[in-house]
């Protein structure tokens, strides 16, 4: 990937200051970066296939496994840690409470519920927890797994398993992990990617902005990177990085800068719906929301219903059915539990929406039936024998 | 000049006698004291302008400074309040929250008429600000420790009445009346402009900005002068709740929507702008004019940053950095003041 900064303007005293800052900032790592076209493809072809990915997504997700059966007879009366990052995330707690509520209905289950209000602290203390109430599986959920080395060495020495649950890329064990449960965050990201190629008709100028607290985001922002790299030779993307707590403030000057610096540059791509809401609303603000088309990743209610209206400037939104997720989440816990080979991938099924589609599949406030599949519960509940 | 209790005469000398600056009126220092943030302000302007001669000066980046950031300015004006009465209340960021949620859930979820939600908003960040001078005033706690309790306290509820999600539907017509263009600006910045003009003329023009400077500075002499201290203090920490939840309002009703974790990113920008506007035109005193060239002070220094390609960490060491040396001023200004 080729770092890159915008041209300097006329001053040259300025200019050699700006270089020096430039360069300063290119040495830590962190600036506005460029990512340069370096496609195999020709552009006809890489439109083709970007076009042929997106449009995959836009019917409702299929079941594509497991397909092992698992046995919770013996299951009942164990315990469970959930390490959750922070509970008043909405999501976090949808899926806490959900995988609770699952772990007890089939199995019996006890899950204890650690919020650790993005304090590492309480989470490392969601360990010791752990070691004290004789849990036998400890989650950890939108945390990175690097920041508790030590923990997961004593965990493992005690003879607990544990669950790195959506940390970005579905089987990946780096950090001492013993299994997985996550969104294919690398999937969201092309395919975020794949609607910034084919809206653009392959041309576009684009900005990411990712946010490198959330341990996902590496996973995501380089999915999207990649494809953009491998499949759009005379596409241009930047890459901007606003963390958790810049969004509310940092986010709205940073859209519309996007747009008075460079009209052309008309894609913006936040990591997550809750980083786009403030940008959205300095574009409302500023009436801009025909100069531009945002898309970002969650479908969550309150913001993919934006999709329905053009002055909003939200073109697309991919979903991740949340509750399919839960259910992924509570197998893996119980196949852990049972001594079973993990499962690597889960496909949670993800839906793109699209201005185009929005009035028609946003209806109503069950958001599982936005997905046009409910089945995988069907299929879950088949997996799981007594 | 004399502090005349509530029922007395006072003389309405004007509001330099009590600062440095009267003392010193004319001098260069004097001016470049007063006038340090506008100059500062100016001068970034002109370096952003050098190293983007191509787009930073240009109207669109005028409407960007000061069309994207009134909730700030909002909150910061509010604040002024508690802090020019010597109160800190912290609990500022969670009310823009509240505010924005209950907006939401009020119009949005229960369908009331927009102007009934807004009445009952403000009517409970008013009684929020209500408690929080309870506590700190009349029972003795320091206001800090009493709004960051209430501050935490807000936040979780304000989640529980969102039920933890985004909460959606403020009426479209409420949206399209804020973003209504006046001078290529949407309301809000003139609702901010209005506020702004409003509190300089209370703090720097009416006996009570003059009672409110004497309680920050001792407030057992202005008692024994027959001021109500107490009242004046309360005065100032409902002031900040009630114009907390008006920013919150401003919020959703831009959104069309209320995220209910958004109020805490509002707390250091208000603080910061406050403090630096505290080393301006009135330098030792939080005043309005002083925060509202401090809000955009701080605005025009993080788009220029995003301008040059720097989103991101710098913004929060440009804020931070800010508020740093403006505390520093502000300390130093006091000192001179003393």
């Amino acid at each position: 990937m080729k770092l890159s900064i915008d041209q300097p303007g006329r001053a040259s005293v300025a200019r050699r200051l700006m270089t020096a800052g430039a360069a300063a900032a290119m040495v830590l790592g962190i600036a506005l970066t460029s990512v340069g076209p370096a496609s195999a493809v020709t552009p006809a072809k890489g439109l083709a296939t970007a076009t042929a990915r997106l449009n995959a997504y836009t019917a409702p997700p299929k079941w594509r496994g497991p397909y092992t059966p698992l046995h919770t007879a013996g299951l009942s009366g164990d315990k469970v840690v959930y390490i959750s990052a922070n509970e008043s995330i909405p999501v976090l707690h949808y899926w806490s409470t959900t995988v609770q509520g699952l772990l007890s209905t089939t199995a019996g289950i006890g899950m204890q519920i650690v919020d650790a209000n993005s304090n590492i602290a309480t989470a490392q203390a969601g360990f010791q927890q752990a070691l004290a109430t004789g849990a036998k599986v400890i989650c950890i959920i939108a945390l990175p797994l690097s920041l508790f080395a030590s923990q997961i060495a004593a965990a493992h020495a005690a003879g607990i398993k544990v669950i790195a649950v959506n940390a970005g890329v579905p089987g990946d064990l780096t950090g001492g992990a013993d299994a997985s449960a996550t969104f294919d965050y690398v999937k969201v990201g092309q395919l975020i990617a794949d609607w910034f190629i084919s809206n653009s008709k392959g041309l576009g100028k684009g900005t990411l902005v990712t946010s490198s607290d959330v341990p996902a985001s590496p996973a995501q922002a380089g999915g999207t990177t990649r494809e953009v790299k491998a499949l759009c030779p005379k596409c241009s993307l930047k890459v901007a990085d606003v963390q958790i707590a810049q969004w509310a403030t940092g986010i709205p000057t940073l859209f519309q800068s996007i747009i008075n610096t460079d009209p052309k540059r008309k894609y913006i791509m936040p990591l997550y719906d809750g980083q786009a809401l403030p940008g959205l609303t300095s574009i409302r603000t500023l009436g801009a929301g025909n100069k531009v088309d945002v898309g970002a990743f969650n479908a969550s209610d309150g913001i993919v219903q934006l999709l329905k209206d053009p002055k909003s400037g939200l073109k697309f939104d991919i979903g991740g059915d949340n509750t399919w997720d839960s259910y992924a989440i509570a197998d893996q816990i119980m196949r852990v539990l049972d001594g079973m080979t993990p499962v690597k991938n889960y496909n949670i099924g993800l839906r793109v929406f699209m201005s185009s589609n929005a009035k028609k599949l946003i209806v109503g406030t069950d958001q599982n039936m936005w997905y046009g599949y409910t089945g995988y519960q069907d299929k879950f509940a088949a997996l799981w024998q007594k | 000049m004399t502090f005349g209790g509530p029922n007395t005469q006072e003389s309405l000398a004007p509001l330099d006698e009590f600062s440095s600056a009267g003392r010193s009126r004319g001098s260069i220092r004097d001016y470049l004291q007063r006038y340090g943030v506008i100059i500062a302000w100016i001068a970034i302007a002109v370096f952003f302008s050098a190293m983007r001669s191509q787009t930073f000066p240009r109207l669109s980046t005028l409407q960007l400074i000061f069309g994207t950031q009134s909730v700030i300015l909002i909150t910061a004006m509010g604040l002024v309040f508690s802090l020019a009465v010597g109160e800190y209340d912290l609990s500022t960021g969670s009310l823009v929250g509240l505010g924005s949620t209950l907006l939401a859930v009020f119009s949005g979820r229960h369908h009331w008429p927009v102007v009934l939600a807004i009445l009952v908003t403000l009517g409970i960040c008013f009684l929020v600000g209500t408690v929080n001078a309870l506590l700190s005033v009349y029972l003795g706690v320091q206001s800090i420790i009493i709004t960051l309790g209430t501050g935490t306290l807000i936040a979780g509820l304000t989640l529980a009445v969102s039920g933890s999600v985004v909460v959606t539907g403020v009426p479209m017509g409420f949206t399209n009346f804020l973003t209504t263009q006046f001078i290529g600006l949407a309301l809000p910045f003139w609702i901010g402009l209005i506020l702004t003009a409003v509190t300089w003329f209370i703090l720097q023009h009416m006996p009570l900005g003059r009672r409110m400077i004497f309680v920050q500075e001792n407030r057992e002499v202005a008692r024994l002068a027959g001021l109500r201290v107490n009242r004046i203090r309360a005065g100032g920490l409902i002031a900040t709740s009630t114009i907390a939840g008006l920013a919150g309002i401003m919020l959703a009703g831009l959104s069309q929507a209320a995220d209910p974790q958004s109020g805490a990113s509002f707390l250091l920008p208000a603080f910061a702008a406050a403090f630096l506007g505290s080393t301006a035109i009135v330098p030792g005193r939080f005043n309005a004019v002083g925060t509202f060239a401090a809000v955009y002070f701080l605005v025009t220094g993080i788009t220029g940053l995003d301008y040059l390609g720097y989103a991101g960490w710098p913004g929060q060491v440009f804020y931070g950095g800010s508020l740093v040396v403006a505390v520093s001023l502000s300390h130093l200004a006091g000192r001179r003041l003393a």
